[in-house]
């Protein structure tokens, strides 16, 4: 682990050097909201923000991507900066999934050229929960580049081989730190205190799922609420399910593009037939709260959720993932 | 691997195509290795249109070629039976595991399918006659809708003359001339003895898989030596696509040959 | 990748979303959570927008017919064709054989400019567009009882309600994010009464579900406003304050005991008692109503029946206390804004009224037809007729979407002259002479009003695919080639124009329109907008209206030929004839062909099981479809969706259509089901 000091001033100066020799993605506000876009002008980036609406996963995993390509697409290589504890963590549990039993080729061919800027947060936002999944504020491993704010500068911490590259590229604006400001970014992250209402024991709620103690009447109630309008999977920094059509995206190319899926819709696991293993809405709702809170911690040792909250923000039922799993918890 | 990468398949010639019933035709495909097992599946190609995961009919000891039977029901499937000799297809796999085939070396064995499920056992039956001397005697139950319906007929007629094999066929709706059960595979439990020590192998409908399970267990099978090779929604055959996802485990990867138990344990019963 | 802020292209209720660009092609969607319309939510259709944009089926150039197949043609060329063809009709048989039909899925801006061309250029007002096909009875029932035809009520309101009554509306299909708001006011402890034939998951949460058979919606509401005043539980200082022909209402309902409903409806009486206690008790109680009521031979009267329940109780004019149709498509509202309509200028003011005409004489520099022009049902008409010669269709297929589509066929065979607007080949198109490729919400800037009257951005995020052109401007260049200048730098201009025009737009420019948009009425550049309507009892007409209302029977009664009653409407996963979302993989996967709904027990008297072929047929046609067995309708009815063009619920329904707003009945013919 290589630990620095970067000013606030000398940041920004990199950033907009970034972005001479690198295609920069950076937290912006263009319509009044925190998006995750690429940006051309290290003015327009914002530090203080909560989240953004989108997840830096839009780089890593994209969307409606021609599988058939063999060619890595970026030419220039890929900084993100500014992603939260949560979306950083969930982009190291996408690395583990993609090259678990088969390397998937889409996804590596350009992984290697991805630099990921992590920004600690100061506080807990309207609808996170990172500390109960071990998903956040802070991560102790795991990522690239870590930023933690500590007054006119960040603490910088760096945690991989690419990241100290980076660091050497731009060693004039990088600083070397010492015992005091290692002691300021400690005491900031141990002042984040995580609120009540995003409290509850991941491994009770482990247990819990596994030993199927919520009652039917639990599961009826989301699956009444769900409107199967996908949003809670499509917007998940975790989620990879991904559904594949032959497209013809020009007059002589045929691609086999991928998007991403979602398992609340019927379809997903319906066979030619009409055959469907997980017919109804109960079904699939356990199948995703197994999933992500049982299995992938027995295979990754990490949630299949970092916390970020985006899904309560955007479902139209009040199903409230969050509201859901303290309710698992409490089950004895 | 038959592939060119992970997802690209690669194009092979279509050798021979075989009308076996309505809706439902074999194809061969001549290649230079039989690196395979039986039980696997591969995901078969028609670009512009789609992708279709099939088991392999056909058994890595029929040297130089590879057999999928194909049965009509959607868009890619009706691309393919549209494909004739000498047209290309496009190949990515093997995928999957495989039939236990060194749990069941001495072993007698029942192989019990239902419609088109009789394609992938067809690879460990024609394994096993092949290997004939590791395996003890066979027996084989198959159930098809109508007489028409029963796919590879020549071959099942060439091994109800072999020695130490029992071919045993039901069918649900007659004429039934001959040696045919009127009524579901089930109806032939009957001719069954002694499960205990014997190895199954299943693969059918769903319906069909927990019914019959369900009467083997009463006769004395165990959840240990029946296994069932699972069908499943697949897209990608390589356990990322999510489709196959069923109690913690990908159908395409991990299986999608399970024993019963842990079978019951995904829990699903077919 | 970039993200641009736009609205969704699917139904009113108009959410905004971002639509993720990469390398020029739109990748994905997320949804937008500040601004008001959806406060970051999307339904499945609206999180799946993205796709159909750049499918493979996309018109990208101008198609000319030529001795019966299409041929791909330059613009000028086509252009050229289109304006000839209409001067030389037009000289030959007068501005009234000609006919334009705006298009409610296009901009506010486009829709302007479509009836100016007919209006100032084409000279007649033969203009009109979908709201024909569902909510024009709304427009026209709702000016009758209270002056001005919009929902009354911003969606936010909707959550603090007490009371909510909907009826004939099925909101978790169709309007999955007003559901959301009807959703948090049940858990905010909200009393809600539902009014259905079917048992949808609106009727599921529930207080009271009246499960009544379609057509009969005058009967029910006349039962619970009989026993409301019976029980003296009507607000008598409201009517007496606020409100005219009270008597009138009085008269009618007195016939129309529960007993009475009961014989009429199929709602048991104690159930109709109950229901009309439960809403006279909630207050504010917000009135919720969709197609279920509009699309009758009696959908004004329907709407007007409504309306007399709302004013009874006093349930207008007040904060989540109102009158609320549901818009249909994402600028229906406004198309009928800009009127795209046969008898009212922008801003809803009457071409027949003398002072109104003057003024836009004066401002767009040509004498006006004084005479109300034809709607597009009966363009349909007056085209079998022979009366109507040459259409200009932007973005409508009703081909698939007008009742009894076989009289269509004949109406469009007809013709001498007919162009064609689209962003997708559809049946409608193959009867085109000159087909013209437009561009889709993702490819163009301009406004898109919602059904809470909010005026709101679309932006372009990729510019139009292959030769296909902005519609505003390819209504320009017909307009330039017919001698009338419509010479706009950019679309801002057109919305300026139009609120010079129109008072309930009087305040709006793209400008302030930047935040969260506005809801008309908004009369001058300092006014924020109007949350609701009404307010005070201060009805747009001055007073609200009663209307006194008798049932009547839909025109297609059952019989013993045709014993079943048949409904058609929409899905959650489907919008419409399916343009975009039979295109579009996740949507189309959940359902991928087209099915019947029957009751159980009618389906066992069939012999008929769950997914087994079985044939629909009326007087008009039959359909071979599969069942899909059910106890959420009734028996006696069934129920088909009209989103799958290869089998059209429209082949058989009837083309009946309301007198006064000529809207058809899709929701009641006669109909029979035979297994297959």
């Amino acid at each position: 682990m290589l630990e620095k000091y970067i000013s606030k001033q000398n940041l920004k100066k990199l950033l907009g050097r970034v972005i001479k020799n690198s295609t920069l993605v950076a937290p912006v506000r263009p319509y009044g909201e925190v998006l995750f876009e690429d940006v051309k002008f290290a003015d327009s980036i914002v530090f203080d923000f909560e989240n953004a609406l989108n997840s830096p996963k839009d780089w890593v995993l994209l969307n409606d991507e021609d599988l058939l390509e063999t060619a890595s697409p970026q030419k220039k290589p890929l900084v993100i900066f500014g992603a939260r504890a949560c979306d950083t963590k969930a982009i190291g549990l996408l690395d583990k999934f993609f090259a678990r039993t088969f390397k998937d080729p889409a996804y590596f061919k350009k992984r290697d050229s991805i630099l990921i800027i992590t920004l600690a947060c100061e506080n807990y936002g309207r609808n996170c929960f990172c500390g109960s999944v071990d998903g956040g504020p802070y991560l102790t491993d795991g990522f690239d580049i870590q930023l933690t704010d500590i007054g006119e500068g960040y603490f910088l911490e760096a945690a991989s081989k690419k990241a100290e590259g980076f660091i050497k590229r731009y060693s004039g604006l990088i600083k070397n730190t010492g015992a005091a400001q290692k002691k300021l970014k400690e005491d900031n992250i141990k002042n984040i205190k995580q609120p009540e209402e995003a409290r509850f024991s991941l491994e009770n709620v482990y247990k819990n799922i596994g030993e199927e103690k919520a009652p039917d009447a639990f599961w009826k109630d989301l699956a009444q609420r769900c409107q199967s309008c996908g949003g809670c999977l499509l917007i998940c920094p975790a989620c990879s399910c991904f559904y594949v059509t032959d497209k013809k995206i020009s007059a002589k190319k045929i691609a086999r593009m991928r998007s991403l899926d979602a398992c609340y819709y019927e379809g997903f696991s319906r066979m030619a037939g009409g055959y469907n293993p997980v017919a109804t809405r109960s079904l699939m709702m356990r199948r995703k709260f197994y999933h992500k809170l049982v299995q992938q911690l027995d295979e990754f040792n990490q949630a299949g959720c970092t916390g970020c909250g985006r899904c309560n923000e955007i479902c139209p039922g009040n199903v409230n993932w969050l509201e859901s799993i303290k309710r698992i918890d409490k089950y004895v | 691997m038959f592939n060119r990468d992970l997802y690209n398949p690669k194009m092979f010639v279509i050798e021979k195509v075989e009308s076996l019933a309505p809706d439902m035709k074999l194809f061969r495909i001549l290649i230079s290795k039989s690196e395979y097992q039986p039980g696997q599946f591969a995901q078969l190609s028609v670009l512009g249109v789609g992708e279709v995961p099939i088991s392999i009919a056909s058994s890595p000891t029929q040297k130089g070629c590879l057999e999928f039977l194909v049965r009509k029901v959607g868009k890619v499937t009706s691309a393919i039976h549209a494909l004739k000799k000498g047209d290309k297809i496009g190949i990515r796999g093997p995928y999957g595991n495989n039939f236990p085939l060194e749990e069941a070396q001495g072993k007698e064995i029942i192989f019990l399918s239902g419609g088109c499920g009789l394609a992938p056992l067809r690879s460990l039956i024609r394994y096993c006659l092949d290997k004939r001397d590791k395996y003890g005697d066979i027996t084989i139950l198959y159930g098809a809708r109508t007489e028409k319906e029963i796919i590879f007929k020549k071959e099942i007629d060439s091994w109800k003359k072999l020695p130490g094999i029992k071919v045993y066929i039901s069918l649900e709706k007659g004429p039934a001339p001959g040696d045919f059960t009127i009524g579901v595979v089930t109806a032939l439990f009957d001719r069954l003895r002694n499960l205990e020590n014997k190895k199954i192998f299943m693969c059918g409908s769903p319906l069909m898989v927990r019914f019959a399970a369900g009467g083997l267990l009463k006769l004395g099978a165990t959840n240990e030596n029946i296994f069932v090779s699972l069908e499943r929604y697949m897209k990608c055959g390589v356990g990322k696509c999510g489709h196959c996802y069923v109690g913690g485990k990908y159908v395409c990867t991990d299986g999608p040959v399970f024993s019963y138990r842990e079978a019951r344990r995904l829990g699903v019963e077919g | 990748m970039k993200l641009v802020l736009t609205a969704c292209p699917y139904c009113g209720t108009g959410c905004n979303l971002y639509l993720k660009v990469a390398d020029k092609r739109v990748v994905g969607v997320i949804p937008s959570v500040s601004r008001s319309a959806n406060r970051g939510h999307l339904c499945v259709k609206g999180w799946n927008a993205w796709e159909f944009i750049h499918h493979s089926d996309r018109l990208k150039s101008p198609l000319i017919k030529i001795r019966g197949k299409f041929k791909e043609a330059g613009w000028d060329d086509a252009l050229d064709i289109v304006a000839r063809n209409f001067k030389k009709i037009k000289k030959k048989y007068g501005p009234d054989s000609l006919g334009i039909w705006g298009s409610a899925r296009c901009t506010n801006e486009m829709n302007y400019l479509a009836q100016k061309l007919a209006r100032a250029v084409f000279g007649t007002n033969n203009v009109d567009h979908c709201a024909r096909t569902c909510h024009s009875p709304t427009v026209a029932g709702l000016v009758r009882s209270f002056g001005s035809g919009a929902m009354t009520n911003s969606y936010d309101e909707i959550p603090q309600a007490a009371g909510i009554f909907a009826i004939g509306s099925n909101a978790p299909e169709a309007h999955p994010i007003i559901w959301w708001r009807i959703r948090t006011a049940k858990d905010n402890g909200a009393k809600i009464i539902v009014a259905d034939p079917r048992k949808t998951k609106l009727a599921e949460i529930a207080d009271i579900h009246l499960q009544h058979y379609p057509g009969t919606d005058i009967a029910l509401l006349n039962a619970l406003m009989h026993v409301i005043v019976k029980a003296d539980l009507h607000d008598k200082s409201f009517i007496a304050r606020c409100s005219l022909d009270f008597e009138k209402l009085t008269r009618v309902i007195e016939k129309y005991t529960p007993e009475y409903a009961e014989s009429i409806t199929g709602v048991p009486a104690g159930l109709i008692k109950e229901a009309a206690f439960l809403y006279a008790g909630l207050k504010p109680l917000s009135n919720i109503y969709t197609l279920g009521i509009t699309e009758h031979t009696t959908g004004t009267e329907n709407v007007m029946s409504v309306a007399n329940l709302a004013i009874l109780t006093g349930n207008v004019g007040k904060r989540s206390s109102g009158v609320n149709p549901l818009r249909g498509q994402n600028n229906v509202q406004g198309a009928c804004d800009m009127a795209a309509l046969p008898d009212v200028y922008p801003g809803y003011q009457r071409v027949d009224n003398d002072e109104i005409r003057r003024k836009f004489e004066a401002a767009w520099g040509v004498p006006l037809s004084p005479n109300p022009g034809l709607t597009v049902t009966d363009m349909i008409i007056q085209a079998s007729a022979g009366k109507i010669k040459a259409l200009y269709i932007i973005g409508e297929d009703p081909m698939r979407s007008d009742p009894n589509i076989n009289h269509v066929k004949k109406a469009l065979e007809n013709l001498e002259f007919l162009v064609v607007q689209e962003i997708f080949m559809n049946k409608t198109a193959e009867f085109a002479d000159v087909i013209l490729p437009g561009a889709s919400f993702a490819e163009k800037d301009g406004t898109f009003t919602n059904s809470e009257r909010r005026i709101q951005r679309i932006r372009k995020a990729i510019g139009p695919l292959g030769k296909a052109r902005p519609d505003w401007k390819i209504v320009c260049d017909i307009s330039n080639r017919l001698g009338y200048a419509m010479k706009y730098k950019n679309i801002s201009e057109i919305m300026d124009e139009v609120a010079s025009l129109a008072p309930i737009y009087g305040g709006v420019s793209f400008e302030r329109l930047e935040e969260d948009g506005l809801q008309w009425p908004c009369p001058d550049k300092e006014h924020p907008g109007t949350k609701y309507l009404h307010e005070n009892g201060k009805f747009t007409c001055g007073l609200a209206k009663f209307h006194a209302i008798k049932h009547r029977p839909p025109a297609e009664e059952c019989d013993s030929e045709y014993p079943f009653i048949l409904t058609t409407g929409r899905m959650l996963f489907h919008y419409n004839v399916g343009t975009m979302t039979r295109r579009t993989p996740a949507l189309n996967r959940e359902y991928p062909d087209n099915f019947v709904q029957i009751n159980f027990n009618d389906a066992a008297r069939l012999g008929i099981t769950n997914n087994a072929a079985c044939r629909v047929a009326t007087r008009r046609g039959g359909l071979k479809v599969r069942a899909d067995v059910t106890d959420k309708i009734k028996e006696g009815v069934i129920w088909m969706p009209f989103h799958f063009t290869e089998a059209p619920a429209n082949l058989l329904t009837k083309d009946a259509f309301c007198p006064i707003a000529r809207t058809g009945e899709y929701k009641a013919c006669a109909a029979r089901v035979e297994k297959c």
